[in-house]
């Protein structure tokens, strides 16, 4: 009986650990409808809520003498910086395959005209060094200020990283000494380097300037001495460093504690504000909210109504046996459901279809236990000895009809893309979990119910010939 | 109730009956081909809805006076979207361009009364990719089946469930392209779903010859054989079914959006489930058999 005992134990844990998953609340998160309770914490992908992908090749330019994946890295942040300044904040940025193939990929959830995103991804980039006229600490932007003295000059923010504020500088793109004005621009940045800072702790940053920007920097550096120097990009101030002294030999640094993130990031930046790579587009994905809802209520529809007719269709072939079909085959959802929500998985529409595969075989694995039990049970056994014989007996069977599935569904983890990987994802979780209930759940509930069972064949007579 | 159905002396009969599905299959594939989504071949696919009850020659009359390249798109009206009352017909648009950024707005900004709902813009060289890594998926995965089964069974079932599983996915294939089914990514996924349900099969069956084969030794081979494909068909029929009344549903009520997938599900479940009975079986018949006999 001890065995007994630690298989209910497992399952109420299972059972409990998928539904704090499940409907554990997201912070922040609100649920406004039945809908959104049940299946508000599971992450949709872009096919079924609506969004844009789009994926770039990234083309190097020719004089370039590093590979592709190391400036795609760079792509990254620079178009990341861009999307968050926008406010695509839900946007995510990232690097997608390796060596020559190394893509850029940029997912925008919820937006069904991209244009505009799709214009700050692929546009060049301006980086400048300024000049500062005034500055204001404002959730908003200020007013325009207008008179003869804020010609070409604009208000562009700054977040402040170290006291979490919001700072707005008014800013000319020029800098003016007397009479004249000096452009200095990202073109004449041959590096940037994040490097430790010995002297005063964390890290810095080192600038290098061509002969013509150093000669340039020279000149503003002497006149701005104790002032402050803007480094903008694409409307945005990077960081607007004190000028300490005239700086004449093209060899800057920018100090002021920043942590090893920030410091490279910001290098980064300064040195790709032009981006370093033509991004060409491969792909795009767009689908508007009104077809996702279509698309989730259809297959909401589908679903249910399979699962209906499944879950009746058992009770009427396997009487009080099909019920712990139809038990075993709903605790499996709530699993599956309450894993994509607690590990974060993302569902997609073909992993729609993982589950409806996944509902086949939780079925088809009660099927195989039912049917031995019943073979067992004509060979006179008691229900409580058919029981374990079925079970020990279709234990190989349910094995390696899954592990195959499940290995199949590994590959098509790893090399699938999009939303392919999310039908190998609600598989093998699927999958395990069926598993799982066939072999722990079905049998907990089986063993409860052993005495009441009635066993028809009890001392028959085996018919020769019928193997059993 | 005692079975004993006579699956495999007319194993020749249903071979005969399988290859003449495969030829037709494979003449269909390469002479008529598919009906290739833009994953597959590139291009652009666009829904457009409108508050209007539109024909399929009005959209076109009116894509046309947009962009010419319409004339020769292929166009068809949507099933199943109506959770927006606003919206009284959908439409799937299918041209070979791939539009950039540009040409997408101008396009877009140009339309007067037509709704873009979703909006697929896939490269030739993206197409090409996407083809060359579902070969490879499918022959890595395949390759690591074979290998399971010949670990846990022998190399001969491992060859016969590679078999029938080529049989599934040759005649399923045959079919989207004989109908003419739209074929995109979620093809994919539909054709290894029923490959995933049609190796589970085999191998319930599988493995119910495997033990008999030690439990009754003596005995030949296709008694064995026959004898454990009665022995499961209980299962077989009820697991099938109810798969089928899943995926079934799915093609009647899913929509535009669902059909293509359900479509292949649809078919691979009864391909699948003959094929476990009456192919995957008996061919092993004359694998296993020289040993034996």
């Amino acid at each position: 009986m001890r065995a007994d005992r630690i298989r209910l134990i497992f399952v109420i844990i299972v059972l409990l650990a998928a539904l704090i998953g499940l409907f554990w609340p997201t912070p922040g998160k609100e649920y406004n409808s039945f809908f959104d309770r049940m299946f508000g914490n599971i992450r949709l992908g872009l096919d079924i809520k609506g969004g844009s992908r789009l994926d770039y090749a990234i083309k190097l330019n020719e004089d370039s003498d590093k590979t592709i994946s190391e400036v795609a890295d760079q792509v990254v942040v620079v178009v990341r910086q861009r999307l968050d300044s926008a406010n695509y904040t839900e946007a995510t940025v990232q690097k997608v395959g390796s060596g020559a193939d190394t893509r850029l990929r940029v997912e925008i959830p919820g937006v069904d005209d991209p244009a505009l995103a799709e214009r700050l991804v692929g546009k060049k980039g301006k980086l400048y060094f300024g000049e500062i006229l005034e500055s204001q600490e404002s959730d908003t932007k200020p007013a325009k200020k207008v008179g003869i003295n804020y010609i070409d000059t604009q208000w562009l923010k700054y977040k402040d990283p170290v006291n979490n504020t919001t700072l707005w500088y008014l800013v000319r793109d020029y800098v003016k000494i007397g009479a004249q004005k000096y452009y200095l621009d990202g073109s004449s940045v041959r590096n940037a380097v994040a490097a430790a800072d010995t002297q005063r702790g964390g890290f810095k940053i080192q600038l290098t300037f061509d002969n013509e920007g150093a000669d340039l920097f020279g000149r503003v550096t002497s006149n701005f001495v104790g002032e402050q120097l803007p480094i903008v990009l694409d409307d945005i101030v990077l960081v607007a460093p004190v000028v300490q002294t005239p700086i004449r030999d093209g060899q800057a640094e920018i100090s002021g504690s920043f942590t090893a993130q920030e410091s490279m990031e910001l290098a980064a930046l300064i040195k790709s504000g032009n981006l370093p790579a033509e991004l060409e587009k491969l792909q795009e994905r767009t689908l508007g909210p009104t077809l996702g809802k279509d698309i989730i209520r259809a297959s909401l529809i589908a679903g249910l109504f399979g699962l209906g007719i499944v879950l009746v269709y058992m009770i009427v072939i396997y009487g009080l046996f099909g019920i712990v079909a139809d038990i075993a085959l709903l605790f499996n959802s709530i699993l599956l459901f309450g894993v994509m929500a607690g590990g974060n998985f993302i569902l997609t529409l073909p992993g729609i279809a993982g589950i409806i595969l996944t509902i086949g075989t939780t079925v088809d694995g009660n099927i195989i236990v039912l049917e031995r039990i019943k073979e067992e049970m004509k060979m006179g056994k008691t229900p409580l000895n058919a029981i374990a014989g079925g079970f020990s007996k279709s234990f190989s069977t349910i094995l390696d009809a899954n592990i195959t599935t499940v290995l199949a569904a590994i590959v098509l983890y790893y090399l699938g893309t999009g939303t392919i990987k999310g039908f190998a994802t609600t598989l093998i979780i699927g999958i395990l979990g069926s598993m799982f209930t066939t072999l722990v759940v079905s049998r907990v509930i089986l063993d409860a119910m052993s005495g009441s069972i009635d066993n028809k064949w009890h001392k028959p007579e085996v018919e020769a010939g019928d193997r059993v | 109730m005692k079975r004993d159905l006579d699956f495999t002396s007319k194993r020749k009969m249903f071979l005969i009956i399988s290859a003449v599905l495969i030829i037709v299959s494979v003449i269909s594939m390469f002479t008529k081909g598919f009906n290739f989504g833009v994953d597959f071949a590139g291009g652009t696919d666009i829904v457009f809805s409108s508050k209007e009850d539109l024909t399929v020659a009005e959209i076109r009359v009116k894509l046309t006076a947009v962009d010419e390249d319409f004339e020769l798109a292929r166009i068809s009206k949507m099933t199943g979207i109506q959770s927006d009352e606003e919206i009284v017909s959908s439409f799937s648009v299918i041209v070979q361009d791939f539009f950039d950024a540009d040409q997408k707005e101008a396009f877009i900004n140009n339309l007067s009364d037509l709704k873009v709902q979703s909006f697929n813009a896939v490269s030739g060289f993206a197409a090409e990719e996407l083809k060359e890594k579902s070969t490879w998926i499918a022959i890595i995965a395949l390759a690591i089946i074979l290998i399971y089964i010949t670990i846990r069974f022998k190399f001969s079932f491992g060859l016969g469930a590679i078999l029938a599983l080529a049989h599934d996915a040759i005649i399923t294939l045959g079919l989207y392209s004989l109908f003419s089914i739209p074929f995109d990514v979620s093809v994919i996924a539909a054709i290894l779903t029923l490959l995933g349900y049609s190796l589970n099969d085999t191998i319930v069956v599988y493995d119910r010859i495997r033990e008999n084969m030690k439990r009754f030794r003596k005995d030949d081979v296709e008694k064995t054989i026959n004898d454990s494909i009665n022995q499961v068909l209980g299962r077989t029929i009820n697991t099938s079914l109810t798969t089928f009344i899943v995926v079934f549903t799915m093609l009647l009520f899913g929509g535009s959006g669902l059909q293509p997938f359900a479509f292949g599900m649809t078919v691979g479940v009864v391909v699948g489930t003959y094929s476990s009975i009456y192919i995957a079986s008996p061919i092993l018949i004359g694998m296993l058999g020289k040993k034996k006999r």
